[in-house]
């Protein structure tokens, strides 16, 4: 059980508080592991194979682009797959995040307006459900690697650091995101238009040596760095130190800008609501 | 060592439309200068209103009230759950808020796991809940209905399970909104009991309710709010007397009676002594100012009230004040008065030079506005 000792509701204290909360609500992880597992578990309850469905789902989506696609773009299939197939996967983790993170607080009302509970807890709540989601996901990339026999070395672990950072980037954007569509209600769909647009602007479904000549689409692209940072240890490819660069300055001035925003904006969340 | 201690707590409720909560009205008045769009008005409505409070171990405090009263929501502030906008909030104690004691339930899950799960957002560590589960799983008397999912549960059931969770921890503070219920009448007599032992064994208690019996029998302590602020607090039947006979927007100020009068503070000593009731046994006799501005004097040439204080009739007399004293000049409004809705001028008193009364509609104006 805890304890609540509030102070006053000074400003240099609310930077502190936010830096309290984040680690108080880790804190909280026999409760958000739970309730995260939940969250995967809701959306197949009383069915036969669980959670398996996700994997099912996303073999049978990525079989299905795949085959077209290679054949539309004219591409081998013992090259493509296994691009699409990480790319797909990482990327439907990416919009998880961000998708969910837009909801963090407004669907956690009820917790939020009876038990005082720190505010990451539902962000490491609904990160946790999208590693989940990621998991499962992984069993389909782990078969085509096996399939199509991408090689494996050292350079693979070069994933681990990649989704790292997805996971830094996901837990400030959720914050964020999460802080602001309870307050402004109209962000939420916005999102959700701009993350559509996303997928198709971003190389995912199709090979960025395509357009050699509008690299730029790619470099001022943070989508696409993401997925790169992931995408290619896998494949194999080396990771420009451009991406490593962009990504890590993603990390600090999206938290820069995350902390004083949620400093400011936490005390009134519950309202709202 | 338990303790609550507010200082100048405001609360504020920010009022959006959708035109506020969206950014659609910030986005199309910097695309059209402005000038159709008026600029972003915020609305507050003040929910509590500068309360300071300070509750020490053992006092169980009853908090009455009508509906919108504030009473719901300075249990939530008490709870943390609303973070004041103005003043400081100092709590020292482990909380355990029986708002929804079925909150978190998930209806897939068995009762078991809920039992987990519930104690899990109660701030419980899994080998703390798994110390007293066995304690909770008794005390249910669901048996084998434990492993079943919670939708197969009748509503007694939830209520059993629910209320066996909520119990079986042991806070410092406990804040309920109206008495916890339970399931059927067999259960109904081992629920009180456990009940009273949960409360006994907490060192405070704040228990919002409307039922005068049961604040009566199980609070030390009872806090009156009317329109978020606090306008008496004390023990139990001097507040309640203080609201029966007033009601929750009176004129009648307790703590202002004292210090206008400061050499009643030894009689206030006298058991069963409560302010508002020295007023009407003497201090109306007296000539005493019950504060707001409100001279005796004014009822000098008054038959009505000349009439109730010949007889001796101290309430009369303080109920012909009530009725008067919205349309004294000198009568200062308490802040958040709420006048009564068909305001009567009052046609057969004799208002005199030193104390004039003002008209009907000024009155309304002036404290419905």
């Amino acid at each position: 059980m805890r304890e609540i000792t509030e102070a006053s509701n000074k400003r240099s204290s609310n930077i502190k508080y936010i830096l309290d909360d984040l680690v108080a609500g880790f804190l909280f992880y026999e409760l958000w592991i739970r309730l995260g597992w939940k969250d995967v578990l809701y959306r197949y309850q009383r069915s036969l194979l669980g959670p398996l469905w996700i994997t099912i789902s996303m073999g049978v989506l990525i079989g299905a682009l795949g085959i077209l696609y290679a054949s539309l773009f004219k591409i081998n299939l013992q090259t493509y797959l296994p691009f699409l197939t990480v790319g797909f996967v990482i990327w439907q983790t990416v919009s998880g995040i961000l998708l969910d993170g837009c909801n963090s607080f407004i669907s956690a009302e009820g917790i939020i307006k009876q038990i005082k509970l720190p505010l990451s807890t539902h962000i490491y709540r609904l990160l946790w459900k999208n590693l989940l989601t990621l998991g499962h996901n992984s069993i389909v990339v782990v078969i085509v690697m096996l399939y199509f026999e991408v090689s494996v070395g050292l350079h693979t672990l070069f994933l681990f650091f990649g989704i790292l950072l997805l996971i830094i980037n996901g837990l400030w954007c959720a914050l964020l995101l999460g802080l602001l569509c309870a307050r402004y209600r109209d962000l939420n769909p916005t999102v959700s238009s701009l993350i559509q647009l996303s997928f198709f602007v971003t190389p995912i479904i199709w090979d960025p040596s395509l357009l050699p000549d509008r690299k730029f689409i790619l470099l001022y692209n943070p989508f696409y760095h993401f997925i790169e940072s992931i995408r290619a240890p896998i494949l194999g490819i080396e990771v420009n130190l451009e991406t490593w660069l962009i990504l890590i300055s993603i990390t600090l001035v999206g938290w820069c800008i995350t902390i004083p925003i949620a400093a400011k904006m936490h005390r009134k969340l519950v309202y709202w609501l | 060592m338990a303790y609550i201690t507010l200082e100048n707590v405001c609360v504020d409720f920010p009022i959006f439309d959708s035109k506020s909560r969206s950014f659609r009205s910030g986005f199309i008045a910097t695309m059209i200068g402005g000038r159709l769009s008026s600029p972003d008005q915020k609305i507050n409505v003040r929910a509590l209103d500068q309360i300071t409070l300070d509750i020490r171990n053992g006092d169980r405090i009853g908090l009455i009230g009508h509906n919108g009263a504030g009473k719901t929501t300075l249990l939530r502030t008490l709870s943390g759950v609303y973070p004041p906008s103005m003043g400081t909030i100092q709590i020292k104690g482990k909380i355990a808020p029986l708002f929804d004691i079925s909150l978190g339930f998930d209806m897939e899950a068995s009762g078991r796991e809920n039992i987990l799960l519930r104690g899990l957002l109660l701030g419980l560590s899994k080998s703390e809940i798994s110390n007293s589960i066995n304690n909770i799983i008794e005390f249910t008397g669901l048996g084998n209905y434990l492993e079943m999912p919670l939708r197969t549960y009748s509503s007694g059931m939830l209520m059993r399970l629910a209320f066996s969770i909520a119990t079986e921890i042991q806070p410092d503070i406990i804040l309920m909104d109206e008495w916890i219920g339970v399931g059927d009448a067999s259960f109904l007599q081992q629920a009180k009991k456990r009940l009273e032992t949960f409360i006994d064994k907490s060192s405070i208690l704040v228990l919002a309710s409307h039922s005068e019996d049961l604040i009566r029998s199980t609070c030390n302590k009872a806090i009156l709010l009317g329109q978020g602020q606090v306008l008496a607090q004390g023990a139990v039947d001097n507040v309640f007397d203080h609201y029966n006979f007033f009601g929750s927007s009176s004129f009648f100020d307790m703590e202002e009676y004292i210090s206008l009068h400061p050499d009643l503070k030894e009689s206030m000593n006298i058991p069963g002594m409560a302010p508002w009731m020295h007023f009407i046994k003497y201090g109306i006799f007296e000539g005493r100012s019950p504060g707001f501005g409100i001279e005796l004097a004014a009822f000098s040439a008054d038959k009505v009230f000349n009439h109730a204080i010949t007889i001796g009739d101290g309430l009369s007399a303080a109920e012909r004040i009530e009725q008067i004293a919205p349309f004294l000049q000198s009568f200062t409004p308490p802040k958040n008065w709420a006048g009564k809705q068909n305001l009567r001028y009052p046609i057969d008193f004799a208002s005199t030079e030193d104390y004039p009364l003002i008209t009907e509609e000024e009155a309304k104006r002036r404290w419905l506005e």
